[in-house]
């Protein structure tokens, strides 16, 4: 094994699980413009439900990441009909939607914590070794390619209806300004809500693939979270193709970091690379 | 004159008679037996949560067996979850809400409680690996030490011919960094050497890069030092990589879920824990004692004894400073982990052994 070919295979593994945080992330902050902290625990959300049904209840698998995915996009949903759509509703600033986040975040981990206990879970039978697979001198296993797929679909996914649909047209029409949107008779309420349930069933399956990589915990959602945000700054916040590029590059600088230099660094590198794009290039690599 | 007398007679009487009554009085009145609080600091949430339940099963059935003593015997239990800082307000809860005698200790809580222990004066029971923790005053362990459980790991690598080791190990655990330094120590004058050292903090979830970064420098044998979950992500990502180096560790495969990761190979940790312990305890909680449950059953032993020992009157516990006395008094006790020696510093001495994974069961190979 070529340590170098493993590494470019590491960072694009390490980079497609930060997109798949960060597209949702993205998505959501385009059309509401505020930091939804409370988008981590979607992805618990999703990797439980899995658990739930397919480990737990002993479901068949598909069924259960339908369940997963759409549970999570439904918690989503409901918490912006529920919370921040009211905030909105009476021009609550960015603040205190952030921090009204912050408080879902930790009111639905717990929630979680209560029914599941803190444990480390694993959504396939023990620790089972994946299939793996050769690329060039390099190794990757059979979940890493179905994240790498999952991620290069919902990319296409989401550019094809950003850009074919009249409901794509709404949301870019949101994020360009909600008020002009809403006066040319777009449905903004509406329209925001579907984006919160697309945005969150995204993290929701990001949970799942994640979980069947390495397994889930109630607390996994915030280490996500800062790594989809850094993804997302790095990219250009609220820029569904930054979070692609950002994600990538994040989990390239990181690999490659940790070549170098001790594991333990691992966090401090892409928190770096936070602090070196927020000081020289706020806007990410691709803008808004 | 008579009537003097009679007096006189009249008065010693009644003297007699309030004396009787008083005496009588006084065998009557139940003796009050003064309580000896215990408290324990221990995860029983989360990954670890396994190994403070387990403690606190051991304490209780501890105090059961016990039965009837000088003085009774209380717990408080906290759940830290493994959280320094959650140890440091469960100490605090303990000493100044509680009021506790005495505290059972184990993971981040040793380090904290030490100072606390000495500032409180009270006894600090810890069950950790670090040297410098017991200081047979305030503070005592019942871990298997580490310069002895790392003297078996390279005498059995020098036996089985490993040369080249690899080593994954967290600095987020004192205990990991303490068994390393002292195995990097015990290496110095063999031909052992480690030939790749990949650190990492506690809570990371992918190794794969420095996986990538040990496979060149080919080891005989990777040794592990983390605890669960983190210990099982690694060895299935060293696995996934295509590596069949084979593992070992200090103390780990005792605590994983998933021994069928670690089937076949050997490990240095503390004895198995006694046949008549494990019964007892399978038998009342259903399932095998996990890693820790001997020694907190083994601490509340040595504690009463110590205790029931230097009380002088069961209305009124003894001082630390009586009771630390006559803990290190103790030089032979029959215990879940075997005869029990404690040491001038505060240390309880106990055996180690090699050990392997065998069916997904620990079986011993060498005492």
């Amino acid at each position: 094994m070529d340590i170098l070919t493993q590494l470019v295979i590491n960072g694009i593994i390490a980079g497609a699980i930060y997109t798949l945080i960060a597209l949702g992330f993205n998505l959501i902050y385009g059309a509401t413009k505020f930091f939804n902290i409370a988008h981590g625990v979607f992805a618990a959300i999703g990797g439980y439900t899995v658990f739930f049904f397919f480990k737990l209840s002993g479901v068949s698998l598909v069924p259960s990441i339908l369940a997963g995915v759409l549970l999570a996009g439904i918690a989503g949903m409901l918490s912006d009909r529920l919370i921040f759509l009211p905030l909105r509703r009476k021009r609550g600033s960015s603040v205190i939607m952030l921090v009204a986040s912050l408080g879902l975040f930790t009111a639905l981990q717990s929630v979680i914590a209560i029914m599941f206990s803190n444990r480390f879970q694993t959504l396939t039978d023990i620790f089972n070794i994946q299939k793996t697979y050769q690329i060039f001198s390099g190794v990757i296993t059979q979940i890493h390619i179905v994240i790498i797929i999952t991620v290069i679909s919902l990319t296409i996914g989401l550019f094809l209806m950003l850009n074919r649909t009249k409901f794509g047209k709404a949301v870019k029409a949101i994020s360009d300004d909600e008020e002009v949107a809403r006066i040319i008779g777009i449905d903004t309420d509406r329209v925001i809500g579907y984006v919160f349930f697309i945005g969150s069933a995204i993290a929701g399956l990001g949970g799942i693939l994640i979980g069947f990589d390495t397994g889930i915990m109630p607390t996994m959602g915030m280490g996500l979270l800062l790594k989809g945000v850094i993804a997302s700054i790095v990219g250009g916040v609220g820029n569904i193709y930054g979070s692609v590029c950002g994600g990538l590059l994040l989990g390239f600088v990181e690999n490659f970091g940790v070549w170098k230099i001790s594991g333990e660094w691992k966090d401090a590198i892409a928190f770096g690379l936070l602090i070196i794009f927020l000081l020289f290039r706020p806007q990410g690599v691709l803008g808004k | 004159m008579k009537k003097t007398a009679g007096i006189i007679i009249g008065v010693v009487a009644a003297l007699m008679l309030v004396s009787a009554a008083y005496v009588h009085s006084m065998s009557k009145k139940p003796v009050v037996k003064d309580t000896f609080r215990i408290g324990m600091i221990a995860p029983l949430t989360g990954d670890a949560g396994f190994v403070g339940v387990g403690m606190k099963n051991a304490l209780l059935m501890a105090r059961e067996q016990w039965g009837d003593g000088k003085y009774n015997y209380e717990f408080v239990f906290e759940d830290d979850q493994l959280d320094p800082k959650l140890s440091a307000s469960a100490a605090q809860k303990l000493l100044n809400v509680d009021k506790v005698d005495a505290i059972v200790t184990v993971g981040h809580a040793p380090r904290i409680t030490v100072p606390l222990a000495r500032q409180y004066d009270i006894i600090h029971f810890a069950i950790a690996v670090q040297k410098d923790i017991p200081d047979g005053v305030n503070n005592f362990s019942h871990w298997a030490p580490s310069v002895k459980l790392n003297g078996l790991l390279i005498k059995e690598m020098q036996k089985r011919g490993i040369k080249k080791v690899g080593v994954f190990r967290t600095t987020s655990l004192e205990a990991w960094v303490a068994y390393y330094n002292d195995f990097l120590e015990g290496i110095k004058n063999t031909d052992i050497r480690v030939v790749t050292d990949q650190t990492f903090k506690k809570g990371e979830k992918d190794f794969r890069s420095l996986i990538a970064r040990a496979k060149p420098t080919n080891p005989d044998i990777y040794l592990i030092f983390v605890e669960t979950p983190e210990l099982e992500i690694v060895a299935k990502q060293i696995r996934e990589a295509g590596i069949n180096t084979p593992f070992t560790t200090l103390e780990g495969f005792e605590v994983t879920e998933q021994p069928e990761l670690f089937e076949g190979y050997w490990y240095v940790s503390p004895v198995e824990p006694s046949e008549e312990f494990s019964k007892a305890y399978e038998a009342k909680f259903g399932k095998r004692p996990p890693v820790c449950s001997p020694n907190a059953y083994d601490i509340f032993n040595l504690l009463a004894t110590a205790v029931e020992r230097a009380g002088s009157s069961p209305s009124k516990k003894p001082a630390t400073a009586q009771i630390a006395r006559e803990l290190k008094k103790i030089k032979s006790f029959p215990g879940a982990l075997g005869d029990l020696l404690v040491s001038d510093n505060g240390m309880v001495m106990s055996g180690v052994q090699v050990k392997m994974i065998k069916n997904g069961k620990p079986i011993a190979l060498e005492h």
